[in-house]
C-alpha cells in the first residue's frame, strides 16, 4: 500500500506547488515554489548519473561474459574514465578545469564534437536514399505531401529563385500559412493531450513513474 | 603540437565515422564506442561540475545556507535504488517528484503558452482589408495568396482539430471535412520533409567544409582506410558486397 | 525473381533497385564540388529574418540579452553559424549590449564559449564578465526555464566555470526576466524555442526570438504567426539570410551553393525514383496482361 501511495503523494505535492503557484505567485509561497523548482532540477542531474553508471554497467557485462565485439567495449570504459578524471580534477591543477586549453575540453573539442557531428550527418546520404526509393507518389495525399515538399526545398535556396522564380515567396507563404494551419491544428490538439495526461498525473490517475 | 595532432584525430573520426556508408567496419565500431566512452563522461562531469556542485553541495556543504536541500539530496540518492533488487521501489520517489513537477509546469506552459494564445490567434476577421489593399495595389499571385490566408486559417484550423477529435463517422458533409483537414496536414508535413531534407544536406555541409579545409589529413587518412578496407576484403574479413 | 514474375531482372527494374552506395556517392560529390568551386549566388532575405534583426534593433542601446543556446555538435552545422553571426549584430555597432549566455544541452556551453571567444574578444575586443558571460548549463528542462523567472542568481550561482556570479560585474542587479530586454534563444529541438514560448513568454510577457534547425522551424510558425515570436532564423539558410543583413558573410554564406545543389539533387531523386515506379509497374501490367 505504502509502496504504491507514497509516490503517488511526491507527484501530487511536486505538481500542485507548481500549479498553485501559478495562482499565488508572491510572497513565501512563492519562495516555497521556487525552492522546489530548485530541487527538481538537483534530482534529474542524479537521473543522469545513474544512466552512466548503467552504461559501464552494460559494458562491464560485454567485457565479463566476452561478448561479440567486447574489446570495443574496454575503448568506451577507458574513454569514459578518462574523460571522467580531467574533468574533476580541480581548476588550479595544471590539467584540470574546463577552460580552453585544458585536457578535458580537447577531449571534447576534438572526438566528441567530430563524431556527433558526423552521425548526424549520416542523415544527409539516408534521407537522400529515402527520397529515391521510399518517396512514391501513391495517392492524392502523397502528391500533396511530395508537392509541398519539392516547393519547400526549391524555395529554400538561392538556385530556386533563378530557376523557378518567385519560390522563395511562394515557400515563404506556404510556411506561414498553408502549413502552419496543419502545425496550429496539432498544436492545439497536443496541448490539450498534454494538459489532461498532466492532471492524470498529479491526481495519481495516471503512473508514468512505475506501478506495482 | 596537441593543436595538430587534435585535427588529425578530428580527421580520422570523421572518416570512421562515414565509413558506416560503404559498410559496417571496425574503424566505425571503435569511433562509435569511443563516442559513448567520451559522450557520458562529459554528461557526468557537466552535472556535477555546473548543477551538483554549485546547486547543492556548496550550498547544503560548503555554506549551510539552506539546510532543507537534504530533500533533493535523499531524492537524488534514492534513485540509484534502482540498482538494487530489493529497494528498487524506492527509486520511484525520485521519479514522481520529477515526474510531478514537469507535469505542473506542463499545465500552464500549454494551457497560457499553446492553447489559448493559438485559439486566440485564430480569431480573426475573414478577410483582412490590408491583404486587400495590398492586392489592389500589386495584384500578383502572392498578394492573391495573402488574401486566402485568413479564411484558410479559420476553416482549416477547425477542419484539422475536426479530423483528430470527433469519433463520429465521418462520411457525406463531415467526410468532406475530415477530407480537407487530412489533405492540410498532409502539406504540413511535406513542409516538415521539406525542411528535414534541408536540415540534413547542412549537416554534411558542415563535414565536407571541415574535410577540404583540412585536405592534407584527409586524404592521406582517406587512403590509408581504403588500403585497409582492400586488405580487409583480400584476407575475406569484409565481404564488400553486402551492406550494414 | 524480384519482379515476381519468371522473367529475369529488366534494366529499369535493376536501376530502381540499385546499390544505394551509388546514391550516397552521387550526393557526396554534388554537395563537395561547390564548396571547392563556388558559384556565388545571391541570397534573398525572408521577413522572418527581416524581423528577427528589426527585434533585435529594437532595444535600447546598453541592454541585458538573454542568449541561451540549445544545441549540441549534432545541430552544430546549422546552428553554430547562426551563433556567430548573432553576435556579430550584438557587438558589431558599439551598442554596449550585454549579453548572458547559457545551454540546456550538456554540451551547448562549450560551443557557446567557443563563439563568445572568436567574435566577441578577437574580432571586438569584449571582456568576459563585463560584456558578456557564459552560464554554463543546468539540468531541468522547462525546471530552469521557469525557476530562472524567480531568481536567475538562484538558478545559476556559478557560471561555466564555477566562478560566483556574484563576482562579475555584468551579472550585478540582474534578478529575473524583468531585467531582460530580449530573449535570443538559438534551438535544436527539447527543451528549447518550444519550452521558452510556454514557460517565459506567455507568463513573464518576454520579447523573444528564435534561431532553430530546419527540422524544427515548421513547428514554430504558429507561434510566429501569434507573435510570441518576433522573428526567426530557419537553419542553415537562416544564418546565409542574417550573414547577408548584417553584411558579414561567412560559413552560411560560403554553404549557401552546395545548399542549393543538394537540394536539386534530392528533387531529381524523387522525380527519377517516381518515374521508373511508373514505368515499372506499367511494364509489369503490361506482362501481366499478356500472360493472362
Amino acid at each position: 500500500m505504502a509502496r504504491r501511495s507514497i509516490p503517488t503523494a511526491i507527484a501530487f505535492f511536486f505538481g500542485a506547488m507548481m500549479v498553485v503557484n501559478y495562482f499565488v505567485p508572491w510572497g513565501w509561497f512563492s519562495d516555497r515554489a521556487n525552492q522546489v523548482q530548485e530541487w527538481g532540477l538537483i534530482v534529474v542531474a542524479f537521473a543522469y548519473i545513474l544512466g552512466a553508471l548503467n552504461v559501464m554497467r552494460v559494458h562491464g557485462h560485454k567485457i565479463q561474459r566476452k561478448e561479440e565485439d567486447w574489446r570495443f567495449s574496454i575503448v568506451t570504459i577507458i574513454t569514459m574514465v578518462v574523460m571522467l578524471s580531467f574533468g574533476l580534477m580541480p581548476e588550479h591543477w595544471a590539467i584540470g578545469g574546463m577552460e580552453r586549453g585544458s585536457p578535458f575540453l580537447w577531449m571534447f573539442d576534438n572526438m566528441y564534437v567530430p563524431m556527433m557531428a558526423t552521425m548526424y550527418s549520416l542523415l544527409a546520404f539516408f534521407i537522400a536514399s529515402a527520397a529515391f526509393r521510399a518517396f512514391k507518389v501513391r495517392s492524392l495525399e502523397a502528391t500533396l505531401l511530395a508537392v509541398t515538399a519539392v516547393i519547400v526545398m526549391i524555395g529554400a535556396v538561392p538556385l530556386g529563385g533563378i530557376l523557378l522564380p518567385g519560390s522563395m515567396e511562394l515557400r515563404t507563404w506556404i510556411m506561414e500559412t498553408l502549413q502552419n494551419v496543419g502545425k496550429r491544428g496539432i498544436m492545439i490538439g497536443v496541448a490539450l493531450g498534454a494538459i489532461s495526461t498532466s492532471l492524470k498525473i498529479i491526481l495519481g490517475i495516471e503512473r508514468p513513474y512505475g506501478r506495482d | 603540437m596537441w593543436e595538430l595532432l587534435g585535427i588529425w584525430i578530428q580527421v580520422f573520426l570523421t572518416l570512421a565515422i562515414f565509413s558506416f556508408l560503404y559498410r559496417d567496419n571496425p574503424f566505425y565500431k571503435f569511433a562509435e564506442h569511443l563516442f559513448v566512452g567520451v559522450a557520458t563522461g562529459y554528461w557526468v562531469v557537466l552535472q556535477i561540475r555546473n548543477v551538483l556542485i554549485p546547486n547543492l553541495f556548496q550550498p547544503l556543504f560548503g555554506e549551510f545556507s539552506d539546510p532543507w536541500l537534504v530533500i533533493p539530496l535523499f531524492l537524488g540518492l534514492v534513485l540509484f535504488m534502482r540498482l538494487s533488487d530489493k529497494y528498487s521501489y524506492m527509486s520511484r520517489w525520485g521519479m514522481a517528484a520529477v515526474v510531478g513537477i514537469f507535469s505542473g509546469l506542463a499545465i500552464f506552459g500549454f494551457g497560457g503558452g499553446d492553447l489559448i494564445i493559438q485559439i486566440r490567434s485564430n480569431v480573426m476577421p475573414f478577410i483582412d482589408t490590408e491583404a486587400v489593399q495590398a492586392f489592389t495595389q500589386k495584384a500578383g499571385v502572392i498578394t492573391f495568396l495573402n488574401i486566402l490566408s485568413n479564411p484558410i486559417f479559420i476553416i482549416g484550423v477547425i477542419c484539422v482539430l475536426f479530423y483528430f477529435f470527433f469519433s463520429t463517422e465521418h462520411t457525406g458533409a463531415l467526410g468532406v471535412v475530415s477530407k480537407i483537414g487530412i489533405y492540410l496536414l498532409m502539406i504540413s508535413f511535406g513542409a516538415s520533409y521539406g525542411n528535414t531534407v534541408m536540415a540534413r544536406i547542412s549537416l554534411f555541409i558542415d563535414r565536407a567544409q571541415f574535410g577540404i579545409v583540412n585536405w592534407i589529413p584527409t586524404v592521406i587518412i582517406g587512403i590509408l582506410m581504403i588500403i585497409a578496407f582492400v586488405v580487409l576484403a583480400i584476407t575475406g574479413k569484409v565481404d564488400p558486397k553486402k551492406q550494414f | 525473381m524480384p519482379n515476381g514474375l519468371d522473367k529475369p531482372e529488366t534494366t529499369l527494374e535493376k536501376i530502381e533497385r540499385m546499390d544505394r552506395r551509388i546514391v550516397f556517392l552521387a550526393i557526396a560529390i554534388t554537395i563537395i564540388l561547390p564548396l571547392i568551386w563556388p558559384l556565388g549566388l545571391p541570397i534573398g532575405v525572408s521577413p522572418q529574418v527581416d524581423d528577427f534583426h528589426e527585434a533585435i534593433e529594437s532595444i535600447p542601446d546598453g541592454s541585458v540579452v538573454l542568449f541561451p543556446n540549445d544545441y549540441d555538435p549534432a545541430s552544430k552545422a546549422e546552428l553554430y553559424p547562426m551563433t556567430v553571426a548573432i553576435l556579430h549584430h550584438f557587438f558589431k555597432e558599439d551598442r554596449n549590449l550585454k549579453v548572458i549566455g547559457l545551454g540546456l544541452f550538456p554540451a551547448g556551453p562549450p560551443l557557446l564559449q567557443k563563439a563568445f571567444e572568436e567574435v566577441a574578444v578577437d574580432q571586438y575586443g569584449a571582456e568576459y564578465g563585463k560584456d558578456f558571460v557564459n552560464l554554463g548549463y543546468k539540468e531541468g528542462r522547462e525546471i530552469v526555464m521557469a525557476s530562472m523567472g524567480e531568481s536567475i542568481p538562484q538558478t545559476f550561482p556559478t557560471d561555466f566555470f564555477g566562478t560566483s556570479i556574484d563576482s562579475l560585474p555584468i551579472m550585478q542587479g540582474i534578478k529575473n526576466y524583468s531585467d531582460i530586454a530580449i530573449l535570443v534563444n538559438v534551438s535544436a529541438g527539447y527543451p528549447g524555442t518550444k519550452e521558452w514560448v510556454q514557460q517565459v513568454v506567455s507568463v513573464f510577457d518576454v520579447l523573444m526570438v528564435s534561431g532553430t534547425t530546419g527540422v524544427s522551424a515548421p513547428e514554430y510558425y504558429p507561434y510566429y504567426n501569434s507573435g510570441q515570436l518576433a522573428g526567426m532564423l530557419e537553419g542553415l539558410k537562416g544564418a546565409a539570410e542574417y550573414e547577408t543583413l548584417i553584411e558579414e558573410q561567412g560559413i552560411a554564406t560560403s554553404g549557401m551553393d552546395a545548399q542549393s545543389l543538394g537540394h536539386l539533387v534530392i528533387i531529381l531523386f524523387i522525380i527519377a525514383g517516381n518515374v521508373l515506379f511508373i514505368l515499372n509497374k506499367r511494364n509489369k501490367n503490361r506482362d501481366r496482361g499478356g500472360r493472362f
